[in-house]
């Protein structure tokens, strides 16, 4: 019994991090990091990489536990939310990407107190857990099973994916500055213009992704209101025939 | 021997005459001009030559690692020529308007050499002489590996050949682009670059467009699945 738990356990915590780490995708996205700490000093930038840790942890578990609830509550499908999300990635991405001057660090050092206050937007929010993720986690956390044990088991093994997913985030965040170091600033340089980018171009994916979903409903959506249609003076017709 | 000669100089082609309508160095010329016009000679010797081994570089990655760079992240080549298309336009209408050069030339520090550098990469050559258009079509070019080690070798030197080729092209277009433009005098050279801007704009709609179309196809038009 208690075996078999262990390995629906051990299940829950490879769905998690399987599904989840690739789209975070801390190894991609620290160079989005550093090009945006750019001028932060490596105090700074450590103790960022700290707080977008933690950040992504709890937003992540909390889409994965009460995900569906919020979407509810509000009214609103995935699809939507990746289209809002690709859009917002897009925007910061383009920012990224016409940013004027990227080689002043004079005028980017007074923004290093102020930039603690940018760990969840824009570092944690659509920059490390981007839309897709989050979509992700929700479709993960969606199907809830009625038993109390294993209600326990993947609330357990959501909480370690989860962390071990942080906890990558955080050593890949610390250690980017090192990576920085070694390239050097004009290739460095380059390689902040090309994640703006890509950062752009991941925007317009998620963001199409969410489209094409919402699309795939038009003709179904067309097809259901026209049976609507139909079926609504066939209700009025079958109605006043059962009446009498 | 001689058949895998054949396939090394059809692979230089192939490649050579794939690029070079897409990264256009001669139309691109005119507008290199405009964007570096308070620069003087020798800064745009410099920019040349830097452009080019960036394009260079940048190619070559596109041909050989572009596929894995799209799948590590996710993405598909028509959102590449949509997100780079809206780049590619973004450029020119600044170009065309001519309200940001000027202000981004005051800013541009032509003896600080990170300023540079910085300015060869973006926008010098990515949106402008590889943009969009010539990454998705090498890394099309690219897509299809050969199986055996003989034929891998065979086209991955006539790539290599094939883009450096392109890039000896470019330079040769940008280095000289100076002549071109004491030639056609100041009046002139407002006319070509104007047009050439809105060619560029022209071109990132077509981008765009194109991305659009292979998303939309992907779908399928709802018009014809309504019936």
């Amino acid at each position: 019994m208690l075996d078999e738990d262990l390995r629906q356990l051990l299940r829950a915590i490879l769905l998690v991090v399987g599904a989840i780490l690739p789209i975070v995708n801390p190894v991609g996205s620290a160079p989005m990091f550093l090009a945006m700490t750019h001028g932060a000093d490596s105090a700074t930038r450590r103790t960022l990489a700290g707080i977008v840790a933690v950040n992504s942890f709890v937003l992540l578990l909390a889409s994965l536990i009460f995900g569906n609830f919020v979407l509810r509550l509000f009214g609103l499908s995935v699809p939507v939310v990746q289209l809002g999300g690709g859009l917002v990635l897009c925007a910061l991405g383009w920012r990224m990407l016409s940013d004027e001057s990227p080689t002043a660090p004079h005028e980017a050092a007074p923004q290093a107190a102020d930039s603690i206050g940018r760990a969840f937007y824009p570092l944690t929010l659509p920059l490390t857990v981007d839309p897709g993720a989050i979509s992700v986690a929700v479709t993960i956390g969606a199907n809830h099973s009625s038993n109390i044990t294993k209600i326990l088991i993947a609330l357990a093994g959501a909480i370690v994916g989860v962390a071990i997913i942080s906890v990558t985030v955080w050593l890949t965040y610390r250690y980017a500055e090192r990576v920085a170091l070694w390239l050097g600033h004009n290739r460095l340089m380059v390689a902040m213009r090309l994640s703006a980018f890509i950062v752009l171009c991941i925007g317009v994916q998620i963001a199409w992704n969410g489209t094409r979903a919402l699309l795939e409903e038009i003709p179904l959506a067309a097809s259901s209101s026209g049976t609507a249609t139909t079926g609504a003076p066939q209700g009025s017709t079958t109605t006043p025939n059962k009446s009498p | 021997m001689t058949v895998e000669l054949r396939h090394f100089v059809e692979g230089v082609f192939l490649v050579y005459a794939a690029l070079l309508p897409i990264v256009n160095p001669l139309g691109a010329a005119p507008v290199f001009l405009a964007m570096t016009r308070y620069a003087d000679d020798a800064t745009r010797a410099v920019l040349a030559r830097k452009i080019t081994i960036n394009s260079f570089v940048l190619l070559l990655g596109s041909v050989f690692i572009g596929t894995y760079v799209l799948e590590f992240f996710g993405l598909s080549i028509p959102v590449v020529q949509i997100g780079g298309g809206l780049v590619v336009g973004s450029v020119a209408w600044d170009l065309l308007r001519g309200a940001d050069v000027s202000k981004k030339a005051d800013a541009f520090d032509l003896h600080d050499p990170e300023a540079v550098a910085t300015e060869a990469f973006y926008p010098l050559t990515l949106p402008l002489t590889v943009g969009p258009g010539s990454i998705s079509v090498a890394i099309t070019l690219g897509a299809n590996h050969p199986q055996t080690v003989r034929s891998f070798v065979t086209a991955a030197s006539s790539a290599l050949l094939g883009v450096v080729l392109i890039c000896v092209t470019v330079y040769l277009c940008y280095r000289y682009a100076q002549r071109l433009s004491s030639f056609l005098g100041g009046a002139g050279t407002a006319v070509v670059v104007r047009l050439s801007a809105f060619i560029l704009l022209c071109i990132g709609v077509q981008i765009i467009w194109n991305g659009a179309d292979a998303l939309a196809g992907i779908t399928g038009p709802p018009h014809v699945r309504q019936p």
